[in-house]
């Protein structure tokens, strides 16, 4: 009954949030924004969970992209969606991966091991993406503006496409608000209350890898949003990880919504990639508040 | 060893039988990769009595715990439940159903109020999926109010002083509503009154047929509220009885190296130990 309410109190902030944003004029509702939306959706919802740069997904996802951009200009194939599909399957791939080398030094991995060995994964399939993108310069300004993220050109197929996995991962991540509550008193003491810290685990990598990788995959490497969102929804509804994951949701929607109109107003009509527009600005803002003595303890 | 513990009618709901503790040494070389830290430990938890269990800064009382509770494998020997099951075949969530404890040193990693964070001591009956009945909110609200907590209920953990916290700690410890409660440092950080609230809690708890062990530092305070004393040294049990006869001169100089006097207290013959310093002379 309370997992209910709490769906529908997340699916009434989520259209309150789209209503806000109509009403301030700002924001046609197009299908990009839906689209910016959901993307955001999951975005917010595993940075509560973990980093996409930290857990090298998000190297993952541009590796597959650049090797079918430069793999589908080089032999002519241009399947609908390609550079999606490659994208997903490089993020999961490089999560998976990311944990399996966390895993290798103990039994199981803990958090340090996971963010250390997701530092060294990202790392090396920056420099491999990179080496790719220098022997095929031609390549360089798709894989570039891939890589800065965005929804221009996005339509509803788009939607339709990252709607499953979005609805999946936010149920996952709502599943396990109250074994990550139970974290909060560290790993011994939440195994002393009766929590696996094997399943728990599992269960948060394949849900943060699920969509973060459909996220990168869908919008491009968009920065800060996925930092920022759960922040703002902390300062507004507290810890408790089941206000925590629909109101991130909620949150770096707005937000992801408003970089949007700004990364289409800005110099209109050229269109600045969102992501350009999310660290400009998230960054800077992100550091106040790391700065600031009672929000940074919160981080 | 000195000492053997008197007879209970009760069988033990906890049993050590033989216990080498230690940690494995995996990853560091050697074939015989292990740090035994005590060796040849046998003892049972009671129902409705309340063990201490002593020891010098590093003798492996943590370790000891951490082995009981079943969080660390034994180097040899078991741990049994209800005299047959050995430990290591619970998963966490049967152990938590049977077994609390509180750790030395736990610290809130992110800030939840003093309620929701006792309400984590739900989760082992109620599942990842389960909601909180009305009788476990319940029960919540008398574990604050036992703990004196009723007040910070809704102050965040994170803004908590060290001995209202270790308060919350033990809080979530009533909520599991186990049958065997092991303590580590429960009256760590504690003032006098509180330290006192919380043996005659641990004393209540016993009485109502639940099965304690609880490590502390202060001889008098374990002295106060045990039914019987385990003194851990120098890789096993030293000394396992009432606490008059752990409590003597003679091995609280072994184990501690300091001389001590013990006399009766004056208001019950339990021991008292007075420390005698040598420096003491020269003032």
């Amino acid at each position: 009954m309370k997992k209910i309410l709490l769906g529908v109190g997340a699916a009434v902030i989520f259209l309150a949030a789209l209503l806000a944003s109509l009403a301030m004029g700002s924001v046609p509702l197009y299908p990009r924004e839906i689209f910016a939306v959901l993307a955001e959706r999951i975005l917010g919802l595993h940075a509560g969970l973990a980093d996409p740069y930290a857990m090298g997904v998000s190297s993952g996802a541009s590796l597959g992209a650049v090797v079918s951009i430069v793999l589908g200009a080089k032999w002519g194939f241009s399947l609908l969606g390609s550079t999606e599909i490659f994208a997903f399957v490089g993020a999961i791939l490089a999560s998976l991966f990311v944990y399996a080398m966390a895993k290798i030094n103990r039994r199981i991995a803990p958090t340090a091991a996971l963010l250390l060995s997701g530092v060294a994964v990202g790392s090396f399939i920056s420099a491999i993406v990179s080496l790719i993108v220098t022997l095929n310069d031609r390549d360089l300004h798709t894989v570039f503006f891939w890589m800065l993220g965005g929804f221009g050109g996005k339509g509803w197929g788009d939607v339709a496409t990252i709607l499953p996995v979005a609805i999946v991962a936010f149920s996952g991540a709502l599943a396990i608000a109250r074994p990550l509550d139970i974290l909060g008193a560290g790993e011994e003491a939440a195994g002393t209350l009766g929590l696996d810290m094997k399943v728990l685990r599992r269960a948060a990598v394949g849900v943060a890898a699920l969509a973060a990788a459909a996220a990168v995959s869908a919008g491009g490497v968009i920065g800060f949003v996925g930092l920022l969102g759960p922040h703002i929804a902390r300062l507004a509804g507290g810890s408790l990880h089941r206000r925590l994951i629909p109101l991130s949701a909620a949150a770096g929607a707005i937000l992801l919504m408003l970089a949007d109109a700004l990364a289409r107003t800005v110099i209109a009509p050229v269109e600045l990639p969102v992501g350009i527009v999310t660290a400009l600005l998230g960054a800077p803002v992100f550091l106040r508040l790391l700065a600031s003595p009672k929000e940074g303890r919160v981080l | 060893m000195i000492g053997a513990h008197e007879s209970w009618p009760l069988k033990p709901l906890l049993e050590a039988r033989n216990l080498k503790v230690g940690y494995r040494r995996r990853w560091e070389g050697g074939r015989d990769g292990a740090r035994v830290v005590l060796e040849n430990i046998s003892f049972g938890l009671y129902p409705g009595r309340v063990l201490a269990v002593i020891g010098p800064n590093g003798a492996g009382k943590t370790t000891l715990f951490k082995t009981l509770s079943g969080e660390l494998e034994p180097l040899a020997g078991a741990v049994f439940l209800d005299g047959e099951l050995d430990i290591r075949r619970l998963t966490a969530r049967q152990k938590a159903l049977r077994l609390s404890r509180v750790l030395q040193n736990e610290r809130a990693a992110w800030p939840i109020s003093a309620r929701d964070y006792v309400e984590t001591g739900l989760f082992a009956a109620d599942g990842w999926f389960g909601s909180v009945s009305f009788a476990s909110r319940i029960r919540v609200e008398e574990s604050l109010a036992t703990m004196d907590l009723a007040a910070l209920s809704d102050r965040s953990v994170t803004e908590l002083s060290g001995g209202e916290f270790r308060r919350v700690v033990i809080a979530r410890a009533l909520v599991q509503d186990t049958d065997i409660l092991i303590l580590d440092e429960p009256t760590a950080d504690l003032d006098l009154a509180n330290q006192l609230d919380t043996l005659a809690l641990l004393r209540g708890l016993a009485r109502r047929g639940k099965a304690i062990a609880f490590s502390v530092h202060d001889l008098n305070l374990a002295a106060l509220a045990a039914d019987e004393m385990i003194l851990v040294d120098k890789g096993g049990i030293v000394a396992h009885g009432r606490p008059a006869e752990v409590l003597t001169p003679e091995v609280i100089q072994q184990a501690y190296g300091i001389r001590a006097i013990v006399q009766s207290r004056p208001d019950c013959d339990l021991p008292y130990v007075v420390p005698a310093p040598p420096w003491l002379k020269e003032r």
